[in-house]
């Protein structure tokens, strides 16, 4: 049962990835878009915001395939955990200074809002939970492994 | 382990970076070499203090030729202007603005006033104010009906009145005397046709087709403005930084 659910949320986070990522690059004046919204976060500083708006979109399809293949899965859910706890407390710091920004998550004109920030920690329990199952299977494999002379 | 995860790290952030570099090879540089300097919007809105004071008759270097309209002569039925700039600009920023919102001041200063000097007197952009006041500003649809008043008169008497109103916004926002505000932007004569048509009935309409047209376009806060390219309407967020606006139209200018 457990498995089936770690296979769905795997399926689940890369097909977001993939699709936020593609969203935010495609077509490419979604880039500016991507741009305007990291700068209405108010959060970083100006010259930070165009290289992460190249760099983020092809690191979250990057990531959305890594998922996707399902290798060394541990290590593709923590960077997922933490990708996706980083956006969290963005939104969450920007939300409570009651700056109205837009989310940026790739899914359209989207101003965050109590529910974008339910979605994304959502989200970001997918990917914690996927983390501590992959790291105990690990764990579990290295411990069953008989160890050599 | 630790093997596989450098492996794995290494994979991912080289995939990031290859893809990073290929799609922003295209891209031009950060400021047009045929786009004019950008002005520094040096003025904090948080302390109206620090703003520089707005232009009034008497510092305006460009001032067109005033109308000829005397206290007899008939009054402007309507805007002969469509907006700041060219009207065949090849981008348009449309503003949907609320003269007692501060955060509408903050876009104004920050962004509306570098727009200006940067795009719009270079024939790049098209900017269109709307009016949107709303209702729970008191003095804020008074404010549009002499920003609306001045705009018959002209483009610089409107971007002179705006400067004002939005200027001495934490005075008149206290006790709606809007009219010494209005009149330190204008000459006497201008004034004169203003105080005549403040209330007008075709004032107040054109200010409520701007809030017409905001609902029509699902506008539901002030500032909301949006940039109308050919094929594409982008809403602009209200905190964006301008320099990240600059980028972006200048990328739009150069089609992509």
């Amino acid at each position: 049962m457990a498995r089936t659910v770690v296979v769905l949320l795997r399926l689940a986070l890369a097909g977001i990835f993939i699709y936020a990522g593609w969203a935010k690059l495609y077509p490419t004046a979604n880039v500016f878009k991507f741009m305007m919204d990291i700068s209405s976060y108010r959060l970083l500083p100006e010259w930070s915001i165009e290289p992460l708006a190249y760099f983020l979109p092809p690191f979250e399809i990057v990531l959305g395939l890594w998922l996707l293949t399902g290798w060394q899965l541990r290590f593709s859910a923590l960077a997922s955990g933490l990708l996706l706890c980083g956006f969290w407390l963005a939104m969450f710091i920007t939300y409570m200074r009651g700056i109205e920004a837009n989310c940026g998550c790739g899914f359209g004109e989207e101003p965050i809002s109590p529910r974008t920030l339910t979605r994304d920690g959502a989200m970001v329990v997918g990917a914690a939970f996927l983390m501590v199952y992959a790291w105990r299977a690990a764990r579990r494999r290295t411990l069953a492994t008989p160890a050599t002379a | 382990m630790n093997k596989k995860l450098l492996i794995a790290l290494l994979v991912i952030v080289l995939a990031g970076l290859g893809v990073w570099k290929f799609t922003s090879s295209s891209e031009p540089a950060a400021s047009s070499p045929a786009a004019p300097p950008a002005s520094t919007p040096a003025t904090s809105t948080a302390n109206p203090q620090a703003l520089p004071p707005p232009p009034t008759p008497e510092t305006q270097k460009t001032e067109p030729p005033r109308p000829k309209t005397a206290s007899t002569e008939p009054l402007p039925k309507e805007r002969t202007w469509q907006c700041i700039g060219s009207p065949n600009a090849p981008l348009k920023v449309e503003v949907f603005s609320d003269y007692q919102c501060p955060a509408c001041r903050a876009f104004y200063f920050d962004v509306a006033r570098p727009l200006m000097a940067d795009y719009t007197t270079a024939g790049k952009v098209c900017l269109i104010y709307h009016e949107f006041p709303l209702r729970g500003h008191q003095y804020a649809r008074r404010a549009a009906q002499y920003a609306e008043a001045a705009a018959r008169l002209g483009p610089n008497q409107w971007i002179r009145v705006t400067d004002a109103i939005f200027y001495y916004q934490p005075q008149w926002s206290q006790d709606g005397q809007l009219e010494p505000v209005v009149a330190k932007a204008l000459t006497e004569k201008e004034m004169d046709v203003v105080r005549r048509l403040v209330d007008d009935p075709g004032i107040d309409a054109a200010v409520e087709s701007g809030v017409r047209e905001g609902q029509r376009r699902g506008v539901r806060s002030t500032p909301s403005s949006f940039i109308i390219a050919p094929g594409r309407e982008e809403r602009i967020p209200p905190g964006v930084q301008y320099p990240i606006l600059r980028r972006v139209l200048d990328g739009l200018l150069q089609g992509q």
